[in-house]
């Protein structure tokens, strides 16, 4: 298997190298039968990636242990599920993955633009950059089928903190997000490449980016997710470079598809709209670099391997490149039209692309903060979650605010009457939420001003919505059809809507648990008991039992809400024998109002247990608006396979039926 | 006044008090990320919170009611830690961890937090 992983990694480093010479020469020499076959090597490329996958597929499941990744990765005892996941459980395979990941874009990417003979050849060459970079990579520094001679009896096995269903979904998720910004990368750059700076390349690029980002929504909650079950500190986020990696291009993306309504209805923000974009697929790249490089984990720059030197000179090809045709391009990108008034749709979309662009730069300082100050002093110097918290809490705050007004807003100039008509319910509705949760005791300043404001914006919503399903009922349509209706003929508007609900539910979570967490432990003697907020727990006893490679110590708690029984929770410790590592099983119970996250910690010789409790209030929305954001995102996109017209010749263009609905609110 | 001006000198307005929390966030939450030697090399910054990173002396580690001692070395110089909570997961002797927290009179690392190096999912680990 892994000769085969071998040759086909060769192969698809020199078909690559190939398709990039003959799509550039092509272009140069408006050769068409150059060009028709650099598009003939994507597919040829895209094959080879799938078989090396496959090839390292068959390695894991035959359990390979010649096969120095496979070794590494998995052991006899691990399940089938672990032994799949474990293609992505290390450096070399998860490299493959983003590999057969960009194989897929590029192949569903470029035929897309069969229509678009003029902008395909450039966007050719421009994924073969970047298919050339990765498969240079995977040939050589990151080869995931090095040999390993001679074969050891049995691997090292996976790491036990990756056996668990959220990490295994985690990295295809994100990287579907990450490299899902390469088609519009490609787009944008080929737009420039041939002058063509109508909205065509948005037009095009827009549901990539919108699922781009959908993944990458995904994956930064089930790495949340997997840090909340597993790590066993109750926390989801930390601001670790690593979260902060896949964070980033998050916020520039966000920025983006706001960015670009202001373009389609006003033709105004065309230069950078470009500039974002090429900003964004560089932190997507940045961010494989972070993770990848391990840059910022060790101590000094760059002492874990010479991997981080190719991805900074790539980064720097790649920015340098895309930013010279950006000012070659200037005069083509001028604005067709101005701002009229500063209470208008547009100040609002440029106020949320000046808060989401200051909330990625406070990221990227905050994360390459040390190694600034290791190049100007000498000396790490790192910033804490404190910092982040600090910057974003009033920055998300104001996001908040404007995600409230500017949907309702008109274009160009609202009047006094408009505002009154869309805003006086929702604010007293807010203010009557935040003076009845001050009432009843709730003293945290910034969650009561996050939940007011959540009322505000989901108040704004449910008005809009209940106006357009009363202008259909009026008309004689029932209620329920009337609500289809105006879901159905306006799905770009109200997917946003419905994206817009879910992040107000993951605010509502990360406000309750952050602002209202508690823990407490004690060390308890078999049969004692303590109290935890309102409930209460005895600890039973400790049970030890051994499962193939596995240790696995067992506390019996018993819970109860004031004087109701809720149940026996089993919080376990596990110590994974082959990796000598040790590891948590918390348990949460999960409501709507609260998780009860229960941990054994340690234990003494006589029996006695250290058992850990925390609270974390409204987390569970937290998920729950992940969920949400899917919907809408599934509900914005979905029209363009649904109401594909007949081609038309004049508008025979892929994706303008999309921009031809109605996109926006203001009459 | 026309609508460009006045929203130049909003936006003016948003970034100068974001970069002034960003300058306070910075100074309230900045620490020193070194290696025990370089940590004993500066004086100066000896009594300032800092996050050293070692590796976890086979032997040393001690645990009771709740709080583990154990020392960290980059091989050269070991400093002794005292630290009340939960260790992670990964934390095991010979291992690599940081340790952040501050320095008390009798020269043991007050620490407030240890943490394994992250990457367990970047890394294979070699033997």
């Amino acid at each position: 298997m892994g000769e085969i992983g071998r040759y086909a990694l060769l192969a698809a480093a020199i078909v690559a190298l190939y398709g990039l010479v003959v799509s550039v020469l092509g272009l140069r020499w408006r050769h068409g039968g150059l060009l028709e076959s650099a598009r003939r090597a994507v597919t040829v490329w895209a094959l080879l990636i799938a078989l090396a996958s496959a090839a390292l597929f068959a390695a894991f499941l035959g359990r390979d242990f010649s096969v120095r990744f496979v070794a590494g990765a998995s052991e006899t005892t691990q399940s089938l599920f672990y032994t799949v996941a474990a293609f992505w459980g290390g450096h070399d395979g998860a490299l493959l993955l983003w590999a057969l990941i960009l194989a897929g874009y590029m192949v569903a990417g470029v035929r897309g633009l069969r229509d678009y003979p003029d902008l395909q050849g450039p966007a050719v060459a421009t994924l073969f950059v970047i298919a050339a970079f990765f498969s240079l990579l995977l040939a050589s520094a990151s080869n995931p089928f090095v040999p390993l001679i001679p074969p050891p009896p049995d691997g090292q096995g996976l790491n036990p903190l990756l056996r668990n269903p959220w990490m295994a979904a985690h990295p295809p998720t994100l990287y579907l997000g990450f490299v899902g910004m390469s088609v519009p990368f490609a787009l944008v750059v080929a737009a420039l490449v041939t002058g063509r700076l109508d909205d065509t390349w948005i037009l095009l690029s827009r549901r990539w980016v919108i699922l781009a980002w959908l993944f990458l929504t995904l994956g930064l909650l089930f790495g949340a997710k997997w840090s909340y079950v597993v790590l066993g500190w109750g926390g989801y986020w930390a601001w670790d470079p690593v979260e902060n990696a896949a964070f980033m291009p998050w916020l520039t993306a966000t920025a983006w598809l706001h960015s670009i309504q202001i373009q389609e209805r006003r033709g105004m923000l065309a230069t950078w709209n470009v500039a974002l974009l090429l900003i964004t697929f560089g932190l997507t790249i940045f961010g494989t670099f972070l993770v990848r490089s391990g840059v910022l984990s060790s101590i000094h720059a760059f002492a874990q391997s010479p991997i981080g030197y190719f991805f900074l000179a790539f980064l720097a090809v790649l920015l340098v490149g895309s930013f010279a045709l950006l000012a070659w391009r200037w005069d083509l990108l001028h604005s067709r039209g101005t701002v009229e008034s500063v209470i208008s749709r547009e100040t609002a979309f440029l106020a949320n692309n000046l808060l989401f662009v200051s909330a990625a730069v406070v990221v990227f300082l905050g994360t390459i903060f040390p190694a600034i100050t290791e190049a100007t002093s000498g000396v790490k110097i790192n910033v804490g979650p404190g910092y982040f918290n600090m910057v974003m809490v009033p920055i998300a705050v104001g996001i908040l605010l404007l995600m409230g007004i500017g949907p309702l807003l008109p274009w160009r100039k609202a009047t006094p009457e408009q505002l009154a008509r869309n805003f006086t319910w929702p604010a007293a509705a807010a203010v009557l939420v935040a003076a009845g949760l001050a009432a009843g005791g709730v003293r945290s300043t910034g969650a009561l001003l996050v939940f007011a404001l959540v009322v505000f914006v989901g108040a704004t919503i449910a008005l809009e919505a209940a106006r357009g399903t009363a202008v259909r009922t009026r008309r004689g349509e029932p209620l329920p059809v009337a609500v289809w209706r105006l879901l159905a003929r306006n799905r770009r508007r109200y997917g946003g809507y419905t994206v817009h609900l879910g992040i107000l539910l993951m605010l509502v979570g990360i406000a309750g648990s952050s602002a209202f967490a508690t823990q407490s432990q004690a060390l308890l003697r078999p049969g004692e008991r303590f109290t935890a907020g309102r409930y209460t727990l005895e600890f039973i006893g400790l049970s030890g039992r051994e499962e193939p490679g596995i240790d696995i110590t067992t506390a019996t708690v018993r819970v109860w809400a004031g004087a109701r029984f809720l149940g026996t929770v089993r919080p376990e410790r596990l110590f994974y024998r082959t990796q000598e590592q040790p590891m948590h099983h918390v348990t949460i119970r999960s409501s709507p109002r609260e998780d009860l996250y229960v941990i054994l910690s340690e234990w003494e010789p006589d029996g006695r247990a250290m058992i850990r409790v925390l609270i974390h209030p409204l987390v569970l929305w937290l998920w729950a608006g992940g969920f949400v954001i899917a919907l809408g995102v599934v509900l914005a996109v979905l029209p363009e396979t649904w109401r594909r017209p007949v081609p038309h010749p004049a508008t025979a263009a892929r994706g303008l039926p999309l921009s031809a609905q109605g996109t926006s609110g203001a009459p | 006044m026309t609508t460009r001006r006045k929203l130049l000198i909003g936006s003016a307005i948003v970034v100068l008090a974001l970069g002034f929390v960003a300058y306070q966030g910075v100074r309230s939450s900045m620490v020193y990320y070194l290696t025990p030697t370089e940590f004993r090399d500066r004086p100066e910054i000896r009594h300032q919170k800092v996050r050293l990173a070692g590796r976890v002396v086979p032997g040393s580690v001690g645990r009771a009611e709740g709080v583990a001692q154990f020392e960290i070395t980059d091989g050269i110089t070991p400093y002794r830690v005292r630290y009340a909570g939960p260790l992670p997961d990964l934390f095991a002797e010979g291992r690599e961890v940081l340790v952040e927290g501050r320095l008390d009179d009798a020269g043991v690392l007050q620490a407030s937090q240890v943490i394994s190096t992250h990457p367990p999912e970047y890394k294979a680990p070699e033997r």
